[in-house]
């Protein structure tokens, strides 16, 4: 049994001793997770690198018939951040949901306004452009649509804007008519051009028009859906009620931020709250049990080695039995491996600690 | 004289490609206390696989081999512990240091505490590298690499040693320095060395019986005085008589008057055979006792009228023995 210590002894001494080796186990992970977690950890930046998408908007929306414009409500949020001045009194008035669920807190969340810069896209935007030769003038006259439209296209293909939403004129008209029964139903699309050359931000823009266009739908839906009861129960109340009105009082059903159901970030309590932190941890901790298979593998290998060295054979030869050397082997082999993490961790503690500003475990 | 290894009708059998391979042939070998042993063999002769099986690396097919009386296969332990060996390879963990390398072979070998310390330091004297010992073994130089590689087969102070080609790729200086300690082991501890190598000068001067071993089987066991002898290589004297041409006159002259002359003969330069880039005539002699005869012969040569421009003396050696017994140089 004393001979199986000896030997694992010795095959821990070896590992340790040998520079190349170290430089594998220990310096190679280290150094791989601390590029990785610096690259794509942005330096210990505590916020998301992808914000202020520059947006353009054409709003070619026309108000439907009882005076309501979706279009001007699309296009605010993309371009100020917040539902246009009239509505938003109204929108005051609905509950607010707070930024804490009964699992953890809203942390690091980012707002529209933070998320995307958009502009409202009108005849001087255009005429700037073409005016400093960022892109040449489109044809047809400067005050119809279609001007516009290849204005901002140009634009894009120059790369002033990430994207432009292109709001038809038949918008609100569409949308209406899903919540009024009384109206038939149309369909419309909203043009997102965006720029091939930053595919991951226009697919950001995209799924963010989709997304407040479908609570608009679904906001409709469920008005539409609420005045066929009506209409059927109480003909009188409808017919006194214009859809403007029972339009305002849905408005918290279908205005975007207000949703009833809301998806909170519970955060790990001691989880790193940076980005490179969190990639040290992911990656360092992966990179150092793939880094500790190589060692296991060296250390089966280097039966071979040993072999080939002779250094096996002069301890076959010595009266040691068989048993003790592949279970001196085999526990020299385990416990290098268990140093290896433990100093891994130990080092990559370090370094998280000192991108952080403050002690990380890892 | 006590017989320390033994061998009885040691045999090593391998099947290759479906068909049985004797590797070794049924040794019977003794070597006695205090004996230097060389076995000498061509590649593939069956010298490593014989070692193997003294050693206990290999389990012999039939036969089997005895060290201090113990049976390497019955009673492996023991035997063990009477045997040193130095591999020819450098056998020691080149990112350890010497000390390191051999307190863990010694460990191996059941050393412990004081009396490890005291044989790691006995050893390190011994090869003359005690100022060295906290050094990496990589950093050595080869001829203090193989002083280790002996020093961590003599830890134990074993009753017999094997050392496999120790001299190979070092500088003459430190050559002779391991024959030297090879001697010493004998002379001052007594120790039986088994030992094997390519060069023949090295058997010639440490052994006391020489071993040929081919195609699995001893052909020749004795001294190398003796194995010369066996096999009647002759010594040959070669003149350089310049531009003077020996007739068959002078030369059946030599023949007949010198004693223990079995032939001579005279190459002109530039002929054919070994004189063709000479531009000497040399006159070649064959003889049983050499040096003997070189005074009568040069006293003919003289009383002839040739000049002699030099004299080469070639004694037979273990090289000859080997090449007339296998057919093949060492080295093949």
């Amino acid at each position: 049994m004393n001979k199986l210590w000896v030997i694992a002894f010795k095959e821990i001494r070896t590992r340790f001793t040998d520079r190349n080796l170290l430089l594998i186990m220990i310096a190679a992970p280290l150094a791989i997770s601390t590029i990785i977690g610096l690259a794509f950890g942005g330096l210990g930046r505590t916020t998301s690198p992808i914000r202020d998408i520059p947006v353009a908007v054409i709003n070619n929306d026309q108000p439907s018939a009882n005076g309501t414009s979706f279009g001007i409500m699309l296009a605010d949020l993309l371009t100020v951040g917040q539902l246009p001045a009239g509505t938003s009194s109204t929108l005051s008035a609905c509950t607010q949901h707070p930024s804490q669920s009964s699992g953890g807190t809203v942390e690091g969340s980012l707002t529209l306004s933070n998320l995307i810069n958009g502009i409202s896209f009108d005849e001087t935007v255009a005429q700037g452009l073409v005016a400093n030769q960022t892109i040449a003038a489109p044809a047809g006259s400067p005050d119809s649509p279609e001007y516009l439209e290849a204005a901002a296209r140009a634009a894009i293909d120059k790369g002033a804007y990430t994207a432009v939403v292109i709001i038809p004129a038949d918008f609100s008209a569409a949308l209406t008519s899903l919540a009024d029964p009384r109206q038939s139903l149309t369909s419309t699309s909203i043009e997102v051009y965006g720029n091939a050359g930053q595919g991951l931000s226009a697919g950001i823009v995209r799924s963010v028009v989709d997304s407040i266009t479908a609570q608009m739908i679904s906001g409709n839906i469920a008005i539409g859906a609420t005045m066929k009861e009506v209409a059927t129960q109480q003909p009188a109340l409808l017919a006194s009620a214009s859809s403007s009105d029972i339009s305002k009082l849905f408005v918290c059903a279908f205005s975007p931020g207000n949703d009833l159901i809301q998806l909170a970030d519970v955060p790990v309590q001691a989880a790193p709250t940076s980005v490179a932190g969190a990639i040290l941890v992911t990656f360092g901790s992966a990179q150092a049990l793939f880094f500790a298979l190589f060692t296991g593998q060296n250390g089966i290998l280097s039966m071979y080695e040993e072999r080939k060295n002779w250094t096996l054979q002069r301890i076959l030869i010595s009266p040691t039995p068989r048993w003790a050397i592949l279970g001196g082997k085999l526990v020299g082999v385990l416990v290098s491996v268990i140093f290896q993490l433990l100093a891994l961790v130990f080092a990559l503690t370090i370094v998280g600690s000192l991108i952080e500003g403050h002690l990380a475990f890892i | 004289m006590d017989i320390m290894i033994e061998t009885k009708d040691l045999t090593k059998t391998y099947r290759s490609n479906g068909s049985l391979v004797e590797a070794v042939k049924g040794i019977d070998l003794t070597v006695g206390k205090g004996e230097i042993f060389s076995l000498l063999g061509p590649n593939g002769s069956g010298k490593t696989t014989t070692i193997s099986m003294i050693s206990g690396l290999m389990e012999p097919t039939r036969g089997d081999a005895f060290i201090g009386g113990y049976s390497i296969t019955h009673q492996p332990l023991q035997a063990k512990r009477l045997l040193g060996v130095v591999p020819q390879e450098i056998a020691l963990y080149p990112t350890l240091n010497a000390r390191q390398n051999l307190e863990f072979f010694g460990r191996m070998y059941g050393l412990s505490g004081k009396d490890l310390t005291h044989r790691v330091d006995a050893m390190l004297d011994f090869v003359e590298l005690s100022d060295r010992q906290f050094d990496r073994i990589e950093t050595y130089s080869g001829g203090m690499k193989r002083r280790i590689n002996i020093a961590a087969g003599l830890l134990h102070d074993p009753q017999v040693i094997y050392m496999d080609e120790p001299t190979v790729g070092i500088d003459p200086q430190s050559r002779r320095r391991i024959l030297d300690t090879v001697k010493q082991l004998r002379e001052q501890r007594g120790m039986t060395v088994l030992y094997t190598t390519h060069l023949m000068e090295e058997a010639q001067e440490l052994s006391d019986r020489v071993g040929i071993i081919d195609h699995g089987e001893i052909i020749a066991l004795g001294t190398p005085g003796d194995l010369i002898q066996q096999v009647g290589e002759q010594d040959r004297l070669i003149f350089k008589v310049g531009h003077a041409v020996v007739g068959s006159e002078m030369l059946e002259k030599i023949r007949t008057s010198v004693e223990g002359i079995t032939q001579a003969r005279f190459d002109p330069p530039g002929e054919e055979g070994e004189n063709k880039t000479n531009i000497s005539g040399l006159l070649i002699i064959s003889a049983k006792r050499g040096r003997k005869a070189l005074p009568f012969i040069l006293h003919l040569v003289e009383e002839a009228g040739i000049e002699i421009e030099s004299v080469e003396v070639h004694e037979p050696d273990l090289e000859a023995v080997f090449l007339h017994l296998t057919g093949r140089a060492l080295r093949d």
